[in-house]
């Protein structure tokens, strides 16, 4: 054998919503990512992988509509020369019953759904350990059974499970944790995990390959996969991450200051490309000071970037305006206006007002620069 | 503030520097043709002061000259007490925008540090007023180039209005309220509910809709989650049930259990038997138990019988004769008795007759007393009469009271008459020897005579005289008394009022007499005679006694032995007879006992009447009965052992009736869990289907998005109306402090022009609208150019007046600005800036040389700065 490829995803949460997101960029999310199973499939044929591992988490819940299920088996049903080898994740585990029984009942023989944990030969002399959750919570270390498994001397074995080898975030089942060191005390040739939807190496042969198709702002850039390659039994694998994702999700933290040129500063920081910037989405955590016509200039940029970009999200609760009185000049130099103007001034050094109190003046204050500055 | 100098250098045709210096307190005049260079220091003049030199807006872009170069301006001013220079550079390069500020000579900031500064010595009124300096520009540059003069005229206006503006924030007010009022329009009702159809309305119900629908998917789920952990329940409970080896235990156990409780109650059933035949013989044993004891009672009952009618037939006799024993004594006592109680009645009568002649004596004596005491008060009484008789006789006190009364009142009548009639009086000459004669008694010498009535007095050897009382003297009260008195003097009995003086003395003796012969009677008696007769006569009648008449001592202690002996033997007698009733009793209890005895003898008797040998026969029973316990016993030792080794019966059934409802159960369970699968799987199949899930995914992810939305609108309309607020407080505050202000200031000024000009300014506005001359009211839109900026010159003539008196004076800088006022009409403007510039410094930029020559003040002149170059 001179070595065994394959491609190592997970974590394809086929019919996530994006409720949050408007109308009509939802529709272009939730269209990604389901084309990025025609991605991988066309990873694997880039790098004549004939398996794909999907680590978990392939539905986005146990009970997904009839159409995205459908349209998944179709997909992964389509490319007959590719093997599919799915587990249950937390987000669809094994209590998903009614899904499935449905899925199994659509997909064709090229798509392998692992109820069980037990070996299972996937090629000659590749054995593949799978960990299907039973439950969302299983409570315990699903991939323990794998220090025991039996395979033959010399076989790839090749672990398949899904969760934390540290806590990802509340709904973490702690007494689940996989041990960092299960590659080694089951002999593994490789561990495929997922639920971590960013690229994370634990150790030479525990990888998570992250979500191939991006949905939120935690891990920057675009969706990928893990292109792996097992040299032979027990040899460190060759692990090649692949761009899948169409969106880019991206935050950038701003600090900003009086004095800069905050526009320029944001037009550097965003993609130089304009035409990429229709399938990116961008956070950006505006924090610091701006004197107030900065704060105009500032807002004036993002209004003028805002349409270039599948969404544009402004953080902006670290961004307080710093007045002077050259800057209340701006408003009025003296007069009912002026008047005004020094009230909500007044309001943003009062310590003793509520920080939402004090935020609607600074907000109230900036909003009457505008104003002015309009009329 | 007072402006001392500007100097200019890359400002519009100023490439070189160039400045004005010798600025005055008062007026200072710039009078230079046109293209001169007036505007440019007017406009870079108030750039210094309200541009940062951070801007590079299209105001400074207007200063910088076509040649190129950064615009710097340099004023000096007083201000706060001190001196000082403002130097600004203004340029589209960051690094060479600059500020810097000196105080007294001494650079004391810069940049925006020197802004800040400069912002405080501009510093409007707290109360929002228009800051330090004043501008007036017109169109002037439009007429000399034969521009439009309606708008040149608009422009007026507008130039009063930017002060105005300054003062009530103006049409950038108004806007910036247009724009609260159009935000708050598209989301609020006028009363500040959310707007039907407006954005905060919708976004509302949107979330409330996304909430509701959230609700109800999560409630979906909950129930299909619980329909699946319900499934997979019944689906281990009914493999458990379903397993054939379970099966198979619990019909075992059914058999078992049905086993065991045959056996059971078949050794019940032996138990039972065993039982009844140890209770047969002992009811046997028991029967003739009960008929030994009943022979063995009558043997008994007629021995003790017998015995008993023995006994009390002895005791009989023995309380009989102790009977008669007692008779005999009760006799003896009784006769005792009776001897004793006719001594004691001898002994009474005897008593009795020595008492009557005791209480006979005792009579006797009383009587003789009583006689005695009834015969002295009779006495005294007579004398009492006698004395009563003697009173009467004389003149009582309150007769003696009356008669002193009458004959006071005759002395005073006599006195009354007297003091009103005549008198007269005789004095005799003894020499003469005449007497004077009336009535034929001399009258006296020396003696006064009273005449009441006709008087004649004979004198010796005179004759006759005749005299009459005054006419006025009455005598009639005096006549009266006198009578009166006479009728009490007769009626009393006596002739005087002496004599009843006497009379009154006598009845005072004899009353005194009369009071102690009444104090004796009562002594003899106290309840009068008739009370003594009537005890005299209670008084029982003498009594004969003849013979021996008894000592009463004597008899009485005859009389009391008699009673002691009669009293001993009535003890005895009834001692005697307690006994013997005691005894009687005796006997009768003894006699009764006897007969009980009897009684009880007989029927003992009777009762073994019926056995020939009753004594034997109990022997033959007792014999039986030996036999029937040896019997019973072995009875009851198969019995305990047969109960001894039984099973436990009711455990039995429990067990069997347990295993049976066991298999019963698992079967009613097991069909009902079938059931209830089929059930749970068809409404699992129906929501899974409906991918509940996804959807509440999808419509959480909604929620979060709308709610943020919904979030950004509430803000958003709080900031608008927090800035609506402020915007209107502070323009009415405005309007409130400086309209009235300008009116006052103004009419004095304006009336320096139009006698009896009176302003019309709108309170919404704070602009003038018309005026007021000769009684008729002008619109000022009517008003020709001149009167236009005259009035409106004159306007901010009066909103420097303000600020002086606010403690902050302000240059008032004009700009060509009464260039359509004629000749006549301009001598009034000078005079009225004149007066204003007694406290106020005032810069004139004039393209009218000639005209403005008359207004006096410094002459300002534009030079070559050449320190600076």
């Amino acid at each position: 054998m001179t070595g065994f490829t394959f491609v190592h995803t997970s974590d394809l949460h086929l019919g996530k919503g994006f409720g949050q997101m408007p109308l009509e960029l939802r529709g272009r999310l939730v269209e990604a990512r389901h084309e990025v199973l025609e991605r991988l499939v066309q990873v694997a044929r880039d790098n004549n992988a004939g398996h794909i591992l999907v680590a978990g988490d392939t539905f986005d819940t146990t009970g997904p509509s009839g159409q995205v299920r459908r349209q998944a088996a179709t997909v992964m049903s389509g490319a007959a020369e590719i093997q599919w080898w799915i587990i249950p994740g937390n987000h669809d585990s094994l209590q998903a019953e009614e899904l499935w029984n449905a899925f199994e009942s659509e997909i064709g023989d090229n798509v392998h759904l692992l109820r069980e944990a037990a070996p299972v030969e996937i090629e000659a002399g590749v054995f593949l350990l799978p960990a299907p959750l039973p439950r969302q919570f299983p409570g315990v270390d699903l991939t323990k059974w794998m220090v025991d498994a039996v395979t033959p001397d010399d076989a790839l074995r090749i672990g398949l499970a899904h969760g934390g080898v540290v806590s990802f975030g509340e709904e973490t089942d702690t007494s689940a944790l996989i041990p960092p060191d299960r590659a080694k005390t089951a002999r593994l040739d490789y561990l495929a995990l997922g639920d971590w939807h960013g690229y994370l190496p634990v150790g030479g042969q525990t990888f998570y390959c992250g979500t191939p198709e991006s949905d939120r702002f935690k891990h920057d850039g675009r969706g990928a996969c893990l292109v792996v390659t097992l040299p032979e039994s027990g040899a460190l694998p060759e692990v090649m991450q692949v761009d899948t994702g169409r969106f880019e999700w991206t935050s950038i933290d701003m600090p900003l200051s009086p004095g800069g040129d905050a526009p320029a500063e944001l037009e550097r920081l965003l993609p130089q490309d304009r035409a990429t910037r229709r399938d990116v989405l961008l956070q950006l955590h505006a924090r610091g000071f701006l004197r107030m016509a900065e704060r105009g200039s500032f807002d004036e940029a993002l209004e003028q970037a805002e349409p270039d970009f599948a969404r544009l999200i402004l953080l902006d609760e670290a961004l307080a305006t710093e007045y002077e009185v050259d800057d209340l000049n701006q408003i009025a130099t003296g007069g009912a206006l002026r008047a005004a103007a020094d009230e909500l001034y007044a309001e943003t050094q009062n310590d003793g007002l509520s920080a939402m109190d004090a935020r609607v003046a600074q907000t109230a204050l900036n909003r009457l620069w505008a104003l002015v500055r309009e009329g | 503030m007072k402006i001392l100098a500007i100097s200019l250098q890359n400002v519009r045709r100023f490439v070189d520097p160039v400045q004005i210096g010798g600025f005055g307190s008062g007026l200072n005049v710039l009078a230079a043709p046109n293209e001169h260079g007036k505007s440019t220091f007017f406009d870079a003049l108030h750039a210094v002061f309200f541009v940062s030199h951070r801007s590079f807006d299209k105001v400074i872009k207007t200063l910088t000259p076509n040649v190129g170069g950064d615009p710097q301006v340099t004023v000096e001013f007083e201000a706060d007490g001190a001196r000082w220079k403002l130097e600004k550079c203004w340029s589209s390069a960051a690094s060479r925008k600059d500020a810097k500020l000196w105080r007294d000579g001494n650079l004391v900031a810069q940049k925006s540090e020197a802004e800040d500064v400069l912002s405080g010595l501009l510093k409007p009124p707290s109360d929002g007023g228009p800051a330090g300096l004043l501008w007036v520009r017109q169109g002037v540059v439009d007429l000399e180039s034969g521009g439009d003069e309606q708008k040149a005229r608009r422009d007026i206006m507008t130039s009063v209005a930017g002060e105005v503006e300054a003062m009530t924030g103006g049409r950038r007010m108004e806007t910036a309220l247009a724009k609260c009022s159009e935000f708050l329009g598209q989301h609020l009702t006028a009363t500040g509910k959310s707007a039907q159809n407006g954005g905060l309305k919708k976004c509302e119900v949107e979330v409330q809709g996304l909430h509701l629908r959230r609700d109800e998917l999560a409630e979906d789920v909950r129930k299909l989650q619980g329909d699946l952990d319900r499934r997979r329940q019944v689906r281990r409970e009914l493999e458990m049930l379903e397993a054939p080896e379970a099966h198979e235990e619990r019909h075992q156990a059914l058999e078992r259990a049905v086993s065991g409780l045959r056996d059971a109650e078949e050794h019940d059933r032996k138990v039972q038997s065993g039982q009844d035949k140890l209770g047969r013989l002992e009811a046997q044993a028991e029967k003739a138990d009960a008929k030994m004891a009943g022979l063995r009672n009558a043997l008994r009952e007629a021995e003790q019988a017998e015995e008993k009618a023995s006994d009390t037939g002895k005791t009989v006799a023995q309380a009989r004769g102790q009977r008669d024993e007692a008779q005999s004594l009760l006799d003896a006592a009784q006769t005792g008795f009776d001897e004793a109680v006719h001594l004691e009645e001898a002994s009474a009568a005897n008593l009795r007759l020595a008492h009557r002649v005791d209480r006979e004596r005792s009579a006797s004596k009383q009587r003789k007393t009583l006689g005695n005491r009834i015969e002295t008060a009779e006495g005294l009484i007579k004398t009492l009469e006698k004395q009563q008789k003697a009173l009467v006789a004389e003149v009582s006190t309150a007769v003696l009271q009356t008669l002193e009364t009458l004959a006071s009142d005759l002395s005073v009548a006599t006195r009354s008459r007297d003091s009103a009639a005549a008198s007269f009086a005789i004095t005799y000459d003894e020499k003469s020897g005449g007497k004077v004669w009336r009535d034929g008694q001399v009258v006296q010498d020396g003696q006064r005579h009273v005449v009441t009535g006709q008087v004649h007095l004979d004198l010796d050897g005179i004759g006759r005289l005749e005299m009459s009382p005054p006419s006025d003297v009455d005598d009639r009260l005096v006549r009266e008394a006198e009578t009166a008195l006479a009728k009490a003097l007769a009626a009393a009995g006596v002739e005087t009022l002496a004599a009843a003086r006497g009379s009154h003395e006598r009845f005072l003796k004899a009353e005194a007499d009369l009071r102690v012969t009444q104090a004796d009677l009562r002594a003899v008696a106290p309840g009068g005679i008739g009370a003594l007769r009537d005890e005299f006569s209670e008084l029982p009648p003498p009594v004969e006694v003849s013979g021996d008449v008894p000592d009463l001592q004597e008899a009485e202690q005859a009389e009391t032995e008699a009673r002691k002996k009669r009293e001993a033997g009535s003890v005895v007698l009834e001692a005697a007879r307690t006994k013997a009733q005691a005894l009687r009793e005796v006997l009768t209890r003894a006699e009764a006992l006897a007969e009980t005895a009897q009684e009880r003898l007989t029927r003992a008797k009777a009762a073994l009447a019926g056995y020939d040998n009753p004594a034997a026969l109990l022997q033959t029973m007792e014999t039986d009965a030996e036999g029937l316990v040896q019997e019973i016993a072995e009875a009851r030792a198969v019995f305990e052992a047969l109960k001894g080794n039984a099973p436990d019966l009711a455990a039995a059934r429990a067990a069997e009736k347990r295993a049976r409802s066991v298999v019963v159960s698992v079967e009613e369970k097991a069909n009902a869990l079938r059931e209830e699968r089929a059930g749970l799987d068809s409404r699992i199949a129906v929501v899974s289907s409906a991918a509940v899930e996804e959807e509440l995914a999808l419509v959480e992810e909604q929620l979060t998005d709308a709610q943020e939305r919904l979030d950004r609108i509430r803000f958003d309309i709080a900031v608008y109306q927090r800035l609506d607020r402020a915007l209107r407080a502070a323009r009415d505050s405005a309007r409130e402090n400086y309209v009235a202000a300008v009116h006052k200031e103004l009419v004095p000024l304006l009336r320096m022009i139009w006698p009896d000009a009176e302003p019309v300014i709108d309170a919404e506005t704070g602009l003038i609208t018309a005026i007021t001359r000769r009684g008729k009211q002008e619109d000022f839109g009517v008003l020709s150019g001149g009167t236009q900026e005259q009035i409106s010159l004159l306007v901010r003539l009066a909103f420097a007046r303000i600020l002086a008196t606010d403690g902050r004076p302000a240059p008032v800088i004009l700009d060509d600005a009464i260039v359509y006022t004629d000749d006549d009409r301009i001598e009034q403007m000078f005079n009225a800036l004149t007066r204003q510039a007694e406290d106020l410094q005032i810069i004139v930029f004039s393209c009218r040389q000639r005209a403005f020559l008359g207004l006096g003040g410094t002459t300002l002149s534009i030079s070559r700065n050449e320190d600076a170059a």
